[in-house]
């Protein structure tokens, strides 16, 4: 198993490196750190499209599904899937709701622990925070000419079985996530790529509402 | 002469009989002659050179797990994934014939239990084979039989219905193009929905 690891990890590294990424040094870890929290701080709402490919391994199939993405401060986030399918997750105030073509579904997030880690993944990844969250995961920074990458290895049980690595990319002009990559322990990837980034437009808080 | 006889007259009568009810027997063994018209059984058209893909929920009593499920066909063995929305992955299966097999399942549904229940209703609804045209049935090695016939008074949306030990335990429906199955020993309505490839 521990082959295994260092394998994964040794093709990594040098699918980054190829990537035209180095890692980091500690001063620059300490920059990139700086700058994401600043972002993060200036921006009360982010508004985005997205699109996420699931790469199957076993299938050799890509499966695309594209949505929109609004984040509102502190965690308030609705998540919108609109092709090929219609599904909703809003996260505000604890709560959740889930919607998809047949039903509507609440609860709160701390009762259902699938849904708390990937509220949790998906807030953290949207507001940066994650790269504080050194009790859940252990981080790699690497930088590339344009992009800066933080690799992130989850450290607890429950996150482990739910993927063995998350990498955001973040762009060196507005350090805001460009991209998410995560990556099961069975070697599937789900990327999804944010585009026309929206940073403090106002957003209604009806886009939040759970109740 | 005759009482001399009645032995031998009871023996073949008895060995008529039992060669004539099965005969009568509406049962057809799985395995095929090459000789008979062979016709094959699945719930779904598998595209040649892609995957099918559907949206999929799955339903046991309030609770209800959605996402997509792809799956392709590789000569007589079916891979699918099932990933819920997120893109995360729910569990993998492969079947060929009626034997299935799970991999790569998520934490939550890793129980012995529920894997059991998955495993025999995806080996059933991704079923693909071979059965002899002049039959209504398929029966299967492991007590499993799959009735393909439409008889009277049955509902007409009914594409096959599952068999164990001569108790009917689920049945497979279609509306227009959606395919419903339902475990009716635990209640379970799996519905898959196919998705219009992007023009």
């Amino acid at each position: 198993m521990k082959q295994i690891i260092t394998i994964f990890l040794l093709l990594s590294s040098t699918y980054l490196f190829s990537q035209g990424l180095k890692p980091a040094t500690e001063v620059q870890k300490k920059e990139i750190q700086t700058n994401i929290n600043k972002a993060s701080a200036l921006s009360n709402t982010l508004q985005c499209n997205f699109v996420q490919k699931k790469e199957l391994s076993v299938l050799s199939e890509t499966f695309v599904s594209e949505g929109t993405m609004y984040f509102k401060k502190q965690n308030s986030l609705r998540w919108q899937y609109t092709t090929p399918y219609k599904y909703l997750f809003i996260l505000s105030g604890g709560k959740v709701l889930i919607k998809n073509e047949s039903r509507t579904d609440k609860f709160d997030a701390n009762t259902n622990k699938l849904f708390k880690e990937i509220s949790e993944i998906m807030i953290g990844c949207v507001n940066g925070s994650m790269l504080s969250n050194d009790s859940k995961f252990s981080s790699q920074y690497f930088v590339g000419p344009t992009t800066v990458v933080v690799k992130m290895i989850p450290k607890n049980k429950e996150m482990k079985q739910l993927m063995s690595s998350v990498s955001l990319t973040f762009t060196k002009t507005d350090w805001l996530v460009q991209t998410i990559e995560m990556v099961e322990q069975g070697g599937d990837k789900t990327i999804i790529n944010f585009t026309t980034k929206n940073v403090n437009k106002p957003i209604s808080d009806d886009l939040f509402r759970v109740n | 002469m005759l009482t001399n006889r009645y032995p031998t007259i009871c023996f073949v009568l008895i060995n008529l009989l039992v060669f004539v009810s099965s005969c009568a027997s509406k049962k057809a063994p799985v395995e095929m002659n090459a000789d008979i018209p062979t016709s094959t059984y699945s719930c779904f058209t598998y595209p040649d050179s892609t995957s099918l893909r559907l949206k999929t929920t799955i339903n046991y009593k309030d609770i209800q797990m959605s996402g997509i499920t792809i799956a392709k066909m590789y000569s007589d063995t079916v891979m699918g994934m099932f990933i819920n929305e997120f893109g995360v992955t729910v569990l993998g299966f492969r079947t060929k014939e009626t034997q299935c097999k799970l991999f790569s399942v998520i934490g939550q549904l890793d129980n012995p239990l529920i894997k059991n229940e998955l495993k025999n209703d995806l080996g059933f609804i991704f079923l693909v084979c071979k059965y002899p045209s002049n039959t209504f049935w398929i029966d299967f090695p492991n007590n499993n039989a799959i009735n393909l016939a439409k008889f009277p008074g049955l509902d007409s949306n009914v594409i096959s219905q599952r068999y164990y030990k001569k108790e009917l335990t689920g049945d497979c429906k279609r509306y227009n193009d959606t395919i419903v199955f339902t475990n009716k020993k635990q209640n379970i309505t799996y519905t898959f929905v196919p998705i219009e490839p992007k023009k």
